[in-house]
């Protein structure tokens, strides 16, 4: 049972952070460098979750895939089984949930850039992919891997979300926060010790990994902003 | 130097994507052979439950899995196609409501237990009170919170607000009543000392009654009233025979037995 709680929430923490990191690219590089006015917009919708009560959030994906709906029909007919209640529902409502800490990261490494450059480059006869491959991703990398660290940690420490689209069914979508609710609301002896020390030593290991990045200084044109 | 700063990065991701791959790999072996029932359980049964669910598998080999929550907040997880089998609330009217929408199997439902609301008290709120447990001990200055389960998503905490009600006390009590989402919930506040007072299941306030000193009583029949536990097949489960299974060993006179035990009746 234990070891089931933690092997979904870390599964659900790499996966969520790993396949963030990879979306986060093209977001970042969207805002950061498009000359197209609805990128307010965008930045604003992709840091909604920031703000947005994890109950507003599960109630709408609850509803936007609830098997009644179009979507939630299209995508039961995909998984072959409806998307809440699910690993997979799951692993949507944390990528959502945690998109803004694995983007803000990069977009703030890709602003960090100078733009001179990004100029050089392009006079240097570079199209935009080379100039984003050759000289942005390298400079953006500490930015990347916070951002993966941060989409990593908050999965881990996710509550309200998991609670209302997962359904805390072990083995499959109860996390070990899930758990460590459940052992403390079960009247066992020994309550939640397990699962809220593995959690407390997550966070730790998460913000040493942070401050080891920070540390690192990012860009090797001074320091990086946090 | 940028050259090796990437290949940092990518050992992290592929080492990431690898773990992920012994994680997942891992899990599905773990639960193979007969497919596990799967009980959405309302949170008075915590103390009963897994000890029932425990011998049903040692009998017949079907693994089960329990997921807890206040009976409304189950009914609903149901309504949205969570892929429970069994659902066991703490009153018929929640199945009732999803067996005529057709989320449960109308022929599969029956009461499996009654249970009754009591009111606990803590030791130290009884002595320093001098009185016995009873409504009367509530408007006490040495109880600051009672603690009761949400009353739209607990029947428990339903009928614990309809005392309150009927002795005209939730009005002059109402700056000390704190909600639990579920009735396992209100039990924690009780356990922690947080609520010095609180209205359970007798099946919660014996197992809280083994962790800390209190005492608890059933109040008088209209306060108390017994509530009937209905349980019933979801209709989408895919699991039916193995939840009809459980159904029976739930009321045959082995499990009706243990549950007279420990704070219900048949």
């Amino acid at each position: 049972m234990f070891h089931s709680a933690l092997s979904v929430t870390v599964g659900l923490s790499l996966l969520t952070a790993t396949i963030l990191s990879v979306l986060s690219l093209p977001l970042a590089a969207w805002i950061v460098f498009s000359k197209s006015s609805w990128t307010m917009v965008g930045e604003s919708v992709l840091t909604l979750t920031l703000v947005l009560p994890p109950a507003v959030l599960g109630y709408l994906i609850l509803e936007v895939f609830s098997p009644d709906s179009l979507p939630g029909r299209a995508m039961a007919h995909l998984l072959g089984h409806p998307l809440p209640f699910s690993f997979a529902g799951l692993l949507v409502a944390s990528m959502i949930y945690s998109l803004p800490f694995a983007v803000s990261p990069v977009a703030q490494s890709f602003r960090q850039i100078p733009p001179g450059s990004l100029e050089m480059a392009r006079v240097l006869g570079a199209g935009h992919f080379t100039v984003f491959r050759k000289v942005v991703l390298p400079m953006s990398l500490s930015g990347l891997a916070t951002g993966w660290v941060l989409g990593f940690a908050h999965t881990v420490g996710e509550f309200g979300v998991v609670m209302m689209v997962g359904g805390n069914i072990p083995g499959e979508t109860r996390t070990l926060s899930l758990k460590a609710y459940d052992d403390l609301l079960s009247m066992q002896p020994n309550g939640a010790r397990d699962p809220v020390l593995l959690l407390l030593l997550f966070s730790f290991i998460s913000l040493i990994a942070l401050n080891f990045l920070r540390g690192k200084g990012g860009t090797p044109h001074g320091s990086e902003a946090s | 130097m940028f050259r090796t700063r990437l290949s940092r990065g990518t050992t992290l991701i592929v080492g990431a994507a690898l773990f992920q791959t012994l994680v997942a790999g891992g899990t599905p072996v773990a639960q193979a052979e007969e497919a596990p029932l799967h009980i959405a359980a309302a949170a008075d049964l915590m103390p009963v439950l897994p000890d029932l669910a425990r011998s049903f598998t040692k009998k017949t080999g079907i693994p089960v899995r329990i997921s807890w929550g206040a009976s409304g907040e189950e009914a609903q997880a149901i309504r949205h196609g969570a892929p429970y089998d069994l659902f066991m609330a703490a009153d018929r009217s929640f199945p009732d409501r999803l067996a005529r929408k057709g989320y449960l199997q109308k022929a599969s439902l029956k009461v499996y237990a009654k249970g009754i609301l009591v009111l606990w008290v803590s030791k130290k709120t009884l002595d320093r009170a001098h009185v016995l447990p009873g409504t009367g001990v509530l408007s006490s200055v040495s109880v600051h919170r009672i603690a009761l389960a949400n009353p739209r998503l607990a029947p428990y905490g339903r009928a614990a607000m309809g005392c309150l009600r009927s002795r005209k006390l939730s009005g002059p009590l109402h700056k000390k009543l704190v909600y639990g989402n579920s009735l396992a919930q209100a039990a924690q506040y009780l356990r922690t000392g947080a609520a010095q007072a609180g209205f359970l299941s007798e099946s919660q306030a014996m197992a809280l009654g083994r962790l800390v000193p209190g005492d608890f009583v059933a109040l008088s029949p209209h306060c108390s009233p017994w509530l009937p536990q209905e349980m019933g097949i979801v209709a989408a489960s895919k699991n039916k025979k193995s939840a009809k299974a459980f159904e029976d060993y739930l009321l045959g006179a082995k499990a009706q037995g243990y549950l007279m035990k420990h704070g219900y009746h048949g």
